[in-house]
């Protein structure tokens, strides 16, 4: 029974967890994202009659930022 | 002190591990292969821990640890795509953020605390290089083109680069979100086939189909004068959308088919025109490369290169002297390449031989086998001889049985190639059906490929190299090969000699003997949508769960009907659950 409890009220907090991830990210995506969607679509570089690109890196580089 | 380079690809699809011991592999699995879940994406601790093993070494012995890709870079990706399709990506946002915050972001720290390595020792080698290096690294060339063409790494969805003197450069890439990997990707979700997964099945359905399609696919890409192409994003959401196509595709091409509904003639036309339009994106991107580079040999990788229909139009072409492609193309194959970076990277130097041996997988003894199957109370015959053994299954062939063949190291690479198969006779036509419906339980539509022995190729096949991997096809010549003998008269053929798998080569050299004809119908060792078998005991379950009439474990026979105490109906229902379909 107590077990049963348990699972009820872990998988409460789960779902509660689960919408509060939902709102974070919701204030993030629209609160933030269009002032650098605007300024991204802008500076894009536009390609014509070619998607060749010089790489990003031509040689090994086995580094990571973090 | 011997220098181990541990590669690792994982968290997208298709987790491995690879280990080099002083450049050479020494070995490599799939994770999919332990966990039993095909394409297992998780991290590949189990296949880690094999390695080492097999090695006899601790992770403490590893000098490095390379990851296939570069996390950060493929997040700034994710986000500029979010800019760029801004409002419409929330719920693909919604959905990535979470992996990448808990997860993917942190891949150093989950490698050093998985194998227990100090973080200082873990490197990123980058998703094209590692496909590039996977492939120049293990093929015979000295000097070559190097073209890679997948769905999407960081940003890059196509490289070309050249190789000589030992060391690799990239010179272009094609990015995101124009990706040959991605149209293929979702014309096979559009036809009710699994994305990532069942993208060989709409290559094998193509044969069906006409070309009434051609103008419609054609507006889906636009193609440029150097072999380069961009998709018309108008028809494609895989950008923001819960599913890879746009409404304007489905106006194209009228509606999407649902799995496991049955396949109509759109379906199959469909396929066709997608795939003669990606042979020639292909044969395009190909002639660019040898422009660019003037190299007489070219290697391929990335997954669009199991794409074998085109691999053998590239090499009838003549664009190039001659192509190579390793076994495991896709992204399992890039731990090899990410452990080879680290190699080059410190002064190593590649030694390229003539063949790359793909048996690389788990192995059992004879001990071991015989232990399980006393166990088990498994009814057996120890043939105790190779020779025995080998005399005793070609007739068993030859009589029409369908054989499962379990020997030595399983292959890497998502083909079976001898060790881990289910070998049946290629002259008669109804093995076709009984091996697919009956062994396999999949698709009626699917081929199956011959092995064929390599002096044997040109009197049968209309192809002039070996392609000892299964990554070529090409036209029959013999009508007397039915079972491996697709549609359109082609066949995906490996070939085999002595030096490559001795065991497997005198069994079909003694079927020869016995037949006249020197090629058989060898088949990955599974049921549709399972991992191929790793070990005896998968071997034996999948065996009493299908109509095998026999199992070769190492040189123990078993034979069905001596041990029909474990066949049932229930068993064999709950076996093939475990399996979800692609």
């Amino acid at each position: 029974m107590f077990k049963k409890i348990l699972n009820y009220w872990l998988k409460f907090g789960e779902l509660l967890l689960r919408i509060n991830t939902f709102i974070i990210l919701f204030f993030i995506y629209f609160l933030f994202f269009p002032f650098f969607s605007v300024y991204y679509k802008i500076f894009k570089k536009q390609t014509k009659n070619t998607t060749w690109q010089k790489p990003i890196n031509s040689n090994i580089n086995l580094k990571e930022p973090f | 002190m011997a220098q181990y380079i541990l590669g690792i690809s994982a968290f997208y699809h298709d987790s491995a591990v690879v280990l080099l011991k002083d450049g050479e592999i020494v070995s490599a699995s799939h994770e999919e292969r332990f966990t039993r879940k095909k394409h297992d994406s998780s991290f590949p601790e189990k296949s880690a821990f094999f390695c080492l093993k097999k090695a006899k070494i601790t992770a403490s012995d590893l000098e490095a640890v390379v990851f296939y890709d570069k996390p950060w870079l493929k997040f700034e990706r994710i986000i500029k795509n979010f800019l760029e399709v801004f409002p419409r990506g929330f719920w693909q946002f919604s959905k990535a953020l979470p992996l990448w915050l808990h997860q993917k972001l942190f891949i150093k720290k989950i490698i050093s605390k998985t194998l227990g390595i100090n973080s200082n020792k873990i490197f990123f080698s980058d998703h094209h290089l590692s496909h590039s290096l996977s492939s120049v690294c293990t093929s015979p060339f000295k000097e070559s083109a190097v073209l890679t063409l997948d769905g999407v790494g960081e940003f890059a969805t196509t490289s070309l680069g050249v190789y000589e003197n030992n060391k690799f450069k990239k010179l272009l890439e094609i990015h995101y979100p124009h990706s040959l990997g991605l149209l293929y990707s979702t014309i096979t979700g559009f036809l009710g086939f699994k994305v990532n997964s069942a993208e060989y099945k709409v290559m094998g359905l193509a044969p069906y189909g006409k070309d009434s399609f051609k103008e419609e696919v054609r507006k889906l890409v636009n193609l440029y004068e150097d072999g380069s192409f961009s998709l018309n994003l108008k028809y494609f959401e895989f950008q923001y959308g819960k599913k890879m196509w746009s409404k304007n595709l489905e106006k194209l091409f009228g509606k999407s088919r649902k799995p496991e509904t049955e396949l109509t003639q759109r379906d199959f036309d469909l396929a066709y025109s997608l795939q003669k339009l990606t042979e020639e994106i292909i044969l395009n991107l190909v002639k660019f490369a040898k422009k660019k580079t003037n190299k007489n040999n070219l290697c391929l990788a990335g997954g669009v290169a199991l794409n074998c229909v085109a691999n053998g139009k590239i090499l009838k072409s003549k664009i190039f002297d001659d192509i190579y492609i390793k076994p495991a193309s896709g992204d399992a194959g890039g731990a090899i390449g990410a452990a080879y970076a680290y190699f080059l990277d410190k002064g190593g130097k590649i030694i390229n031989k003539d063949y790359f041996n793909p048996y690389l997988g788990s192995d059992f003894s004879k001990a071991e086998i015989k232990e399980f199957l006393d166990k088990k109370k498994i009814v057996y015959r120890d043939l105790k001889t190779d020779e025995d053994c080998i005399s005793n299954i070609a007739k068993k062939i030859k009589g029409n049985n369908v054989i499962g063949w379990f020997q030595g190291r399983t292959e890497f690479g998502p083909r079976a190639l001898g060790n881990r198969s289910i070998l049946a006779d290629a002259r008669n036509y109804d093995n076709w059906q009984k091996v697919n419906l009956k062994i396999k339980f999949r698709e009626d539509f699917r081929p199956f490929a011959p092995t064929c022995l390599e002096e044997e190729l040109n009197n049968y096949f209309d192809l002039k190299k070996p392609s000892p991997y299964m990554l070529l096809t090409a036209q029959v010549k013999s009508k007397n090969i039915p079972a491996v003998t697709h549609k359109d008269n082609s066949a995906r053929i490996q070939t085999i000699n002595e030096k490559q798998n001795p065991k497997y080569y005198k069994l079909i050299k003694k079927f020869y003997e016995l037949t006249s004809c020197p090629v058989i119908i060898n088949t990955s060792f599974n049921v549709r949508s399972e991992p191929i078998v790793n070990s005896p005991e998968d071997a034996f379950n999948t065996f009493i769960n299908t109509e095998m009439d026999y199992l070769v474990l190492d040189n123990f026979i078993i034979k069905k009907t001596e041990n029909l105490k474990f066949v049932s109906e229930k068993m064999k229902k709950k076996h093939l659950a475990k399996f979800v379909l692609d």
